[in-house]
């Protein structure tokens, strides 16, 4: 089941189109990273999805309603990028207070644990005002997490700490994940997404760049210089999955599984090929992102 | 979420300000020696009780209105542009409540400065020698209090489209207008010109603050029986403009 499903989503700012025909699924339990540069539509996708924006075009559908549906804000967390609370509360307080606009009765809302999940324990008497921007980012994704929704929304989430904690929140994002929630996480730190999320949606100028599974794009590559190779050795490469581009002297292919190469080999050179060279490289996010951003990408698989 | 907005709004330095500024100026007017007010007729309000309450109850008038313009002006627009609204739309509660616990919140803001304010009143009675007069003082408070409620909603209701300013700009032009609705009502209605009807609708869309205040000076004048109909008509207006809040609040993207 998909728990979001967008399909020629659209968003204007007056004539600025901040989102352009936006068709994307994440299924019920995935974590999802959302990549791009300022003003890509991250947080344009975000908002629409929260139902705190209307589509100028197009359809969303969270757990199969409409964004904004009491319904589905039962069921979904958000953690803002830039948080602020109310300075006067205690950490607990606020758990408390988001927890009773959830509907939730104070006891209900396990706000000691939560604050432990978060590395929050000690400050859970502290008022909000006097807390660092680390430690409201913490808190951020501590109310995010009250009524244990199914659906979290966690924008920027490491912004503010410092790298221990960005180590400790990929470490509670990762584990958040493996309790069957669905995670749709935006950032910048491409080493978070990396990390936590098992695919990633790569937005620019308000359209879909790619959708890359991220076993896939961390998968092995290769870079070859082969001649003479004919083009049904290029598809049977193709057919194995592989991403292929041959130029008649270079060869680049992407998406091989660790030990595959010795048949990769064996591939070229019954299809006629004379290898030159034959480089296996790592493909890393980063340097997909780049590629992506730089020719307008391709939609892999949604 | 009220006793939020009301802890909120009562840390701000402003209202103490104004309030305590507000506080004096009717102590020492009032209670004290410190000036004289003249009727149209050149008598000193001043000097008896029942002119230092007719005095007294205009500058609640403008100090409260004052006050409650300068808490509900920045209210909403505080929320949008913290971004702290997001945390509140997010969770299965509606717009209604919300935007409802925001006004109720200043609302009571204002109520509680209100009371404050009154506090020199019940000293001019003291000093004037008329302190059977009390109860009626109790009897105004709620129609000073509907007045602030009425001026808080208009401004609310701005402060949902516009910037903190400009809501403000809005809530003293609307309680100047009002203020003085009686007077323009007149002209409407004698004048022949094409724009007395328009002035006749928008005067109709102002709250009727100068109405409830008059009715509410009653209570200190000559005998004269108050018209309740005032009274619920600037609660039927305080109800529209609630229900103006929240369908704006409904229809803003935030």
């Amino acid at each position: 089941m998909d728990a979001i499903a967008t399909e020629s989503l659209a968003r204007k700012f007056g004539e600025v189109e901040a989102l352009r025909g936006l068709t994307l699924n994440v299924k019920a339990g995935e974590c999802v990273g959302l990549l791009g540069p300022n003003g890509a539509g991250k947080t344009t996708t975000i908002k629409l999805l929260l139902g705190l924006i209307r589509p100028t075009g197009g359809t969303a559908e969270v757990f199969g309603c409409a964004p904004g549906h009491p319904n589905v804000r039962r069921r979904v967390g958000y953690s803002p990028e830039t948080p602020h609370f109310y300075p006067f509360l205690s950490a607990r307080e606020t758990l408390r207070f988001y927890g009773k606009l959830s509907g939730l009765k104070p006891a209900q809302v396990d706000a000691d644990g939560i604050l432990r999940q978060v590395g929050l324990s000690d400050a859970a008497d502290k008022q909000v005002g006097g807390f660092s921007k680390g430690m409201a980012q913490r808190l951020a994704v501590a109310q995010a997490l009250v009524g244990d929704p199914e659906l979290l929304f966690l924008d920027e989430p490491s912004s503010g700490l410092d790298p221990l904690g960005r180590v400790e929140m990929r470490s509670l994002i990762r584990q958040l994940a493996t309790t069957g929630r669905t995670i749709l996480l935006n950032t910048h730190i491409i080493a978070d997404v990396e990390t936590v999320a098992s695919r990633v949606i790569m937005l620019k100028a308000g359209q879909l760049a790619a959708v890359e599974d991220l076993t896939h794009t961390q998968a092995l590559g290769v870079t070859a210089q082969v001649t003479d190779l004919k083009p049904a050795a290029l598809d049977a490469l193709r057919a194995w999955g592989l991403t292929v581009a041959y130029d008649g002297e270079q060869l680049t292919l992407a998406g091989l599984q660790d030990g595959q190469e010795p048949d990769v080999v064996a591939r070229l050179v019954a299809g006629g090929g004379r290898i030159y060279s034959f480089t296996p490289r790592r493909v890393s996010l980063e340097q997909r992102f780049l590629e992506v951003m730089a020719v307008g990408g391709e939609h892999h698989d949604c | 979420m009220i006793a939020n907005v009301l802890r909120e709004n009562l840390r701000n330095k402003a209202l103490y300000v104004i309030t305590g500024i507000g506080f004096l100026l009717m102590m020492a007017m009032l209670a004290g020696q410190g000036g004289t007010v003249k009727d149209a007729a050149g008598n000193d309000l001043l000097k008896d009780a029942l002119g230092a309450m007719r005095v007294g109850f205009a500058l609640i008038g403008v100090l409260g209105s004052l006050v409650t313009i300068v808490l509900s002006m920045s209210t909403m627009p505080r929320e949008f542009e913290r971004k702290t609204i997001h945390l509140l739309l997010v969770r299965p509660v509606s717009r209604w409540q919300v935007a409802g616990s925001f006004l109720v919140g200043n609302i009571l803001t204002a109520w509680v400065l209100l009371l404050v304010l009154c506090v020199p009143l019940f000293f001019a009675l003291t000093a004037k020698g008329a302190p059977d007069l009390a109860p009626r003082i109790f009897a105004a408070i709620p129609a000073l209090a509907l007045n602030l409620a009425l001026i808080t909603a208009v401004t609310t209701l701005a402060s949902v489209w516009m910037p903190a300013p400009a809501a403000a700009f809005v809530g003293l032009l609307v309680y100047g207008f009002a203020a003085f609705s009686g007077t323009l009502g007149a002209i409407a209605s004698i004048s022949r010109e094409s724009w007395a009807p328009l002035l006749k609708l928008f005067l109709f869309l102002l709250p009727p603050t100068d109405g409830v205040a008059r009715e509410t000076l009653k209570l200190f004048g000559p005998g004269a029986g108050i018209d309740l109909r005032v009274y619920a008509g600037g609660l039927f207006y305080l109800w529209a403009a609630a229900g103006l809040v929240a369908g704006s609040l409904y229809r803003r993207e935030v």
